[in-house]
């Protein structure tokens, strides 16, 4: 794991960090990924991934209306509002 | 100054209108407001709503509509995760300060309905992540124990909260061991359920696979009788099952002097290993034979794969977190860093408002789904949590129940492990597996060190065995007196 990368993965995050936020968590990472690399170690070949722990599929439900939040209830604890919208700065090329 | 007692006793004394609710309610008050100080288990205590709340189950009472739950009338406290209506929600983390819950989770809307008295929210590891509440934003939680030990994580509070008898029964919330851990360090009952057995609604996500609340107690009848009123099929999240939870407190009775009598007790051998704490492992073997001898049949088992479960929980969990947490841009909730275009904003707030150990997450979590990384990390990591699963579906084919330490030490010290992440990632050994397979565990007191620290037992079952983990912690609790000792405050 080098600085570089862990940067990229910061910028990648939408993480500003600073440079000794940079140098520290590259040294952690290493550590842990050295840890994970035992997973290495294990045959894999015809096992399925479990992405879930139930085979639960296509949880659907009636196509009926029911009460639920408003744009006024989600909106007034947001930093910045204006008429139950959000507020946000514009988002600039070449950012 | 009401003593607390259990729920289990509380609520017949209610019924019987030797006590009223506000009396109950006042009395967990003053204790909190005595000795929380020290202990720091809330992060907000909503007195007016508890009072209020604790006046309309006099009124009920009064009238004779009671709902039928034993919290009717008591006073629960939430884990800072969890949507109360009205009130400030914030994780533990200073990216949601000022963000209040414009609805009621489920498991809160269940427990209002069931006459609870919600009294205030318990502090927990940011986000979820952590095993000592030390990576709280506001502070610590101690364990009441002993000052100067962690009480675990990240369900600290609540389970320190219980501890502290400052509530009848608490909520947590369990990814990776998170309300198991906590209650063993701690001294208390604290139980994961099947995941889906309790619906996610309202729950702020941490690892959507592997999230479930659950109650913390200080017996199992009263962690039981929690559980019920959380339990069942909601429309509100696709991931909760359809199934429906029989009522555990009609079984959990005295049933004679060998009440294990036919149950097959598994003890998987890879669970008591070199790592584990000499005392911790004294404790636990003790425990074992007590449920010999309540008629406990012990069969050595083995999961081989439980060693690589940390491994896999720290590719699968940071990388489920990083999703959830990309929300977290300052757009929406709580804080903002101002700045001049979205991305300076987001960057800025995410980077002062996220303390380390989520940051952290959220970079092994990014890496291990970029694309290059995706097939050697986390989808290697989802076969070996197929593995996991398997070891248990395979054992639990011999066995009813299996019974493990909680935890490889007593609770520890304030800043032992906080510098070393991966030192701090094995308090969850233990408990991580049950969390990979989705399987019901329960945490209970098994006794103490030689320092007075507390000592869990794990008991786990297989998916949807909820009575059989009950039954079997009941049994042996019922045998033992360590649920009656508490922490001089």
């Amino acid at each position: 794991m080098t600085q570089e990368e862990v940067q990229k993965l910061a910028d990648l995050a939408r993480l500003t960090l600073t440079p000794e936020e940079i140098a520290r968590y590259t040294g952690q990472l290493d550590v842990i990924f050295h840890h994970v690399e035992q997973l290495n170690s294990l045959n894999v070949t015809d096992v399925l991934p479990t992405s879930h722990v139930w085979p639960l599929k296509n949880v659907i439900r009636e196509d009926r209306e029911i009460p639920g939040l408003v744009p006024g209830q989600l909106s007034t604890f947001a930093p910045e509002v204006e008429h139950d919208q959000f507020v946000v700065p514009k988002i600039m090329e070449g950012d | 100054m009401i003593e607390p007692r259990t729920i289990q006793e509380l609520s017949g004394l209610l019924r019987a209108r030797q006590v009223s609710s506000v009396e109950l309610t006042k009395g967990y008050l003053e204790r909190l407001d005595r000795s929380d100080g020290a202990i720091r288990s809330f992060v907000a205590v909503h007195r007016e709503d508890a009072l209020a709340a604790a006046a309309e189950c006099d009124r009920l009472l009064g009238i004779g509509e009671v709902p039928s739950s034993p919290l009717f009338g008591l006073p629960v406290a939430i884990k800072d995760n969890m949507c109360v209506k009205g009130w400030e929600v914030t994780c533990g983390s200073k990216i949601l300060k000022g963000y209040v819950a414009p609805y009621d989770a489920t498991v809160v809307a269940r427990l209002r309905a069931a006459g609870a008295v919600l009294i205030g929210l318990c502090n927990m590891d940011e986000f979820a992540m952590g095993s000592s509440t030390e990576n709280s934003a506001y502070g610590p939680t101690r364990n009441p124990w002993d000052l100067g030990r962690v009480p675990g994580g990240s369900s600290g509070g609540s389970a320190a909260a219980v501890a502290a008898g400052f509530c009848g029964v608490s909520l947590g919330s369990d990814t990776g061991g998170s309300i198991r851990q906590p209650a063993a360090f701690c001294g208390v009952v604290g139980f994961k359920p099947t995941y889906g057995r309790v619906s996610r609604y309202g729950l702020i996500a941490f690892a959507s696979s592997l999230d479930q609340i659950g109650p913390l107690a200080s017996t199992v009848w009263d962690c039981a009788a929690a559980y019920e009123v959380m339990a069942g099929h909601d429309l509100q999240d696709t991931t909760s099952l359809p199934h429906p939870q029989e009522l555990l407190t009609l079984g959990l009775r005295e049933v004679g002097s060998h009440p294990l009598k036919g149950v097959r007790v598994g003890i998987p051998r890879e669970y008591y290993g070199e790592g584990l704490d000499s005392e911790v492992r004294t404790v636990i073997e003790t425990a074992i034979r007590q449920l010999t001898d309540l008629g406990g049949e012990v069969v050595d088992v083995s999961l081989p794969h439980t060693m690589h479960g940390l491994s896999t929980y720290y590719l699968i969990a940071p990388a489920e977190a990083s999703s959830n947490l990309a929300r977290y841009d300052g757009v929406e909730y709580g804080a903002r860093v101002q700045a001049s275009s979205y991305h300076l904003m987001a960057g800025a707030t995410r980077g002062g408002g996220f303390g380390s150990e989520v940051k952290r997450r959220i970079l092994i979590g990014t890496y291990v789904l970029s694309s290059g990384y995706y097939d050697a990390y986390y989808e290697r990591a989802m076969k070996v949590r197929t593995l996991i699963k398997q070891d248990f579906d395979r054992v639990f084919d011999r066995v009813d129940v299996l019974v493990t330490p909680v935890a490889p030490t007593p609770p520890f010290r304030f800043g032992e492990r906080a510098q070393n992440p991966l030192q701090m990632y094995m308090s969850d050994l233990l408990t991580i597996p049950t969390s990979l397979a989705g399987l019901p565990g329960l945490a209970l007191p098994a006794g103490f060190t030689s320092e007075g620290l507390p000592v869990g037992l794990q008991v786990i079952g297989s998916s949807m065995q909820e009575t059989a983990v009950f039954q079997t912690a009941y049994a042996y609790e019922q045998a033992t007196t360590w649920h009656t000792q508490r922490p001089k405050l």
